[in-house]
């Protein structure tokens, strides 16, 4: 998984997840992959100790609404990702999934939620709604220092810290449990969405010849690894897959 | 416009005119190109930001001097490459302008919303050839362009006030939206 071949993975996304992205998705993709091409350009120049691109809160990747669940929900992708090598797993994974609501669907509950909450969201449109759902993929990142809690090196989290026009619904700094998932990236976590979102949709987007092609490679590079480190923490007996998985055990032979 | 082995001229020259240069999408015209950096189309021509961008200039076939357009992806290597270079973080309609700024210690003006005067307005309005904001708009089919093409947008204030604005070529799931504009109008 080289510079390229990235940029080559968020063409398909734009390209055969257009019928479930929304039209500001085009944009998003193209200033991702120009980030791409020149934080790569400025790392094979040493001037940068990595490369990779970021797709913003505020200008996410988003997709329709889902015809699943009779809410609606629109889920948007924010995320950053970097490598630290010319090519393999990135190092850094920070991926936040969000599913927003409307005010007359989810997004406002008249027994539970304030006038004030009702104002915010009524009165501006700039966002679709308010956040009923947020989690995010995450890989730990070893220059932040960790406290004592138990951190798989890969995991999704519920919750976390978010910006305060997502009304979210969860509380700040919770962001207990840290459930072990295996790594992520953009196109896997496309195909999360499809699958969970738009059922139907994905069931021909999965048929794509193109995709298929993207879809093996993603998940040679990024999860062969990942599970059989997992089956070998299985078959040693030495310590529980849970803990296995922990940052600082996670490389251990 | 390829025929075996060659290009047809004739088909290709239509396709240039009629698909490339005529649709935002692989090219942008000035004001798309503005849009996209969050600033006015004043600001945008002025001869610091035009040169920043002559690279990316389209000199091809059919190209115009009064007209011009610049290619989209090196366009916007372009200014990722100015916002990234002083560390400035967000989509680039909203960064290029402090970019402008810290590079040439020039003010450049933010491009303002059509429908609600917001800042940093990043899509044109179909009908008024204005920015407008992507919440203050919904995707508009008025033309054949390719699915590969940007899709043109109509603004919340042309669904208003235009009668150019035609009902039918908006979604079916935007519907609701053109009828709760109209009844707040």
């Amino acid at each position: 998984m080289n510079a390229d071949w990235v940029k080559n993975t968020l063409r398909t996304v734009q390209r055969v997840y257009k019928p479930i992205l929304d039209v500001t998705s085009t944009n998003v993709i193209d200033q991702a992959i120009g980030q791409l091409e020149e934080s790569h350009e400025s790392f094979i120049a040493e001037k940068s100790a990595s490369w990779g691109y970021m797709i913003f809160h505020d200008f996410p990747l988003r997709f329709k609404p889902s015809p699943e669940t009779g809410y609606e929900p629109v889920v948007d992708i924010y995320c950053d990702i970097q490598w630290t090598e010319r090519q393999g797993i990135p190092a850094k994974q920070d991926i936040k999934v969000r599913a927003w609501c409307t005010p007359d669907k989810l997004g406002y509950r008249e027994d539970f939620d304030s006038l004030e909450i009702c104002d915010k969201l009524t009165s501006s449109h700039s966002h679709p709604g308010r956040v009923i759902s947020r989690f995010h993929f995450d890989r730990v990142n070893n220059e932040q220092g960790r406290s004592n809690q138990y951190h798989p090196r890969y995991h999704i989290q519920v919750g976390g810290n978010a910006p305060e026009y997502e009304l979210s619904w969860f509380p700040k700094g919770f962001d207990l449990p840290r459930i072990s998932y295996h790594p992520m990236e953009l196109f896997l976590t496309c195909q999360f969405v499809a699958a969970n979102f738009f059922t139907e949709e994905y069931a021909s987007i999965r048929e794509k010849g193109e995709w298929k092609t993207y879809l093996w490679q993603v998940q040679k590079t990024m999860l062969a690894g990942y599970y059989e480190k997992c089956l070998s923490i299985i078959n040693s007996k030495d310590v529980s897959l849970l803990d296995g998985l922990e940052e600082s055990l996670f490389d251990e032979p | 416009p390829i025929s075996g082995n060659k290009w047809n001229i004739p088909h290709t020259s239509r396709w240039i005119r009629n698909i490339l240069i005529k649709f935002p999408g692989v090219m942008y015209d000035s004001l798309y190109a503005s849009a996209k950096l969050g600033i006015t189309l004043e600001s945008f021509s002025q001869e610091r930001v035009m040169n920043l961008f002559s690279d990316s200039l389209y000199m091809g076939p059919f190209s115009s001097q009064s007209h011009p357009h610049w290619w989209n992806d090196p366009f916007i290597r372009k200014a990722m490459q100015l916002t990234l270079a002083h560390d400035l973080r967000g989509p680039i309609h909203k960064t290029f302008r402090d970019a402008i700024y810290k590079e040439y210690d020039i003010e450049l003006e933010p491009s303002r919303c059509i429908y609600d005067n917001s800042t940093y307005a990043n899509y044109v309005c179909y009908i008024y050839r204005e920015p407008v904001q992507a919440s203050n708009s919904l995707p508009y089919y008025p033309d054949n362009r390719p699915s590969g093409m940007e899709p043109a947008r109509v603004s919340f204030r042309a669904i208003r006030e235009s009668n150019k604005f035609d009902e039918l070529l908006v979604a079916d799931s935007d519907l609701p939206t053109v009828e709760r504009l109209w009844d707040e109008a």
